[in-house]
């Protein structure tokens, strides 16, 4: 027969003592939201586009099974000289998928922008923003420093964006709202909302990238 | 803002909403990480990656538990594979049985009632540790235990209990300490 389980606690002493046992530190917030930050955008910059590289694939493995079998059939099972065709399965161009993230992207900076924007006009723009301007900076940058975006418009566009990024990450608790204004100012000046507008596809936001239709 | 509503923005691609998630969410999973590596590098690397996965397949989240239990599961999924690949898993997965006690007398200077539970749950069976950090240090419940280590809330009291009954054992050399 089994046994019931004692559900009695432990003794304080023995709880107390327990508590101790690899006592976790404050948990490092930013650093660790930074790097997951990071990577996060290398595992997107990084991920093939299986949709787009499917039928290239698909008809490379048709055509390889097609004459592993031929030349299993053959009479004798003998290997029958054939001039083997060479298919050159082109890679999907990286630039699919490099444009899919650019545009969730530039689609995230556009909302938080505009959410910026709003809030510039309160006296006292919340902590966060600063902190998503950092992650949102950093993403721009691994972007910029990816060789295959080659887009003009949008490498200008990130360009401008890393100096508003920037300008908002340094916004401290005591933001002055000359702080605030300079950077608004800089949002205008350089047209950057119309410009997002018009560079993400419609429909091309989040969701889009991740594949729902 | 309720966890469902804090979902729908981040799959709306709202990166506040994705900084709010983690802030709510994050210390207990640093907490178990760390728990159960004892390690900081290790624990910063198994919620950076718990964050990472949550993230990629928060559309897949059901909502059959809380948010809070579905990444603790990942976080100690994650913690067991990073165990794993650095190999101290099966250093420190001694068979119970043949643990000495760790209370064995004739040592020069005698460790502390916490250094030698420090050494006990070293040497608990991963599983019964994992149960008992859970739910004796970081609150978590027997349904929550359940449903993150897929196990029947059952099998939760049956360790916890065992993890108790193991811990009292191994220090019961020194019973005058906590007795």
């Amino acid at each position: 027969m089994m046994e019931a389980p004692d559900d009695s606690p432990l003794e304080p002493e023995l709880l107390d003592a327990a508590r101790s046992w690899r006592e976790p530190p404050p948990a490092p917030r930013d650093e660790m939201w930074r790097e997951i930050g990071r990577r996060r955008t290398a595992r997107r910059l990084r991920r093939p586009d299986w949709r787009k590289l499917g039928w290239p694939l698909g008809i490379a493995a048709l055509i390889a099974l097609g004459i592993g079998l031929g030349r299993w059939s053959a009479p004798g099972g003998r290997v029958v000289p054939l001039p083997v065709p060479t298919v050159a399965v082109q890679p999907a161009p990286d630039n699919n998928s490099i444009t899919a993230v650019a545009n969730e992207h530039l689609s995230r900076t556009e909302a938080f922008l505009t959410e910026f924007r709003a809030a510039a006009h309160s006296a006292q723009v919340p902590d966060h923003f600063a902190a998503t301007s950092r992650d949102l900076l950093l993403e721009t940058r691994l972007l910029m420093d990816a060789p295959s975006l080659q887009d003009a418009r949008v490498r200008s566009l990130l360009q401008d964006l890393e100096v508003i990024l920037v300008q908002i990450a340094q916004l401290h608790n005591d933001n002055r709202p000359d702080d605030v204004e300079i950077i608004t100012n800089g949002l205008k000046q350089r047209d950057v909302l119309p410009r997002l507008r018009t560079t993400i596809p419609v429909g091309a936001d989040a969701r889009h990238s991740r594949g729902e239709s | 803002m309720t966890d469902q509503e804090l979902i729908a923005r981040v799959l709306d691609g709202d990166a506040a909403a994705e900084r709010a998630l983690y802030e709510a969410h994050v210390d207990r999973v640093y907490r178990m990480a760390w728990r159960l590596t004892g390690d900081a590098h290790l624990a910063e690397d198994c919620t950076q990656d718990t964050f990472v996965r949550a993230f990629e397949r928060l559309a897949g989240f059901r909502g059959e538990s809380s948010l809070s239990t579905w990444l603790c599961a990942i976080a100690h999924s994650m913690a067991l594979n990073a165990l794993r690949k650095t190999k101290r898993f099966r250093e420190r997965e001694t068979d119970l049985e043949l643990v000495p006690d760790v209370a064995t007398p004739g040592r020069k200077s005698e460790p502390d009632l916490k250094e030698r539970m420090g050494q006990a749950l070293d040497r608990l069976a991963p599983g019964y540790r994992s149960v008992f950090v859970m739910h004796d240090l970081e609150g978590y419940t027997h349904e929550e235990i359940g449903v993150a280590l897929g196990i029947e809330t059952g099998t939760s009291k049956a360790q916890l209990s065992r993890a108790r009954a193991r811990l009292r054992e191994m220090l019961a050399a020194h019973a005058g300490d906590w007795q």
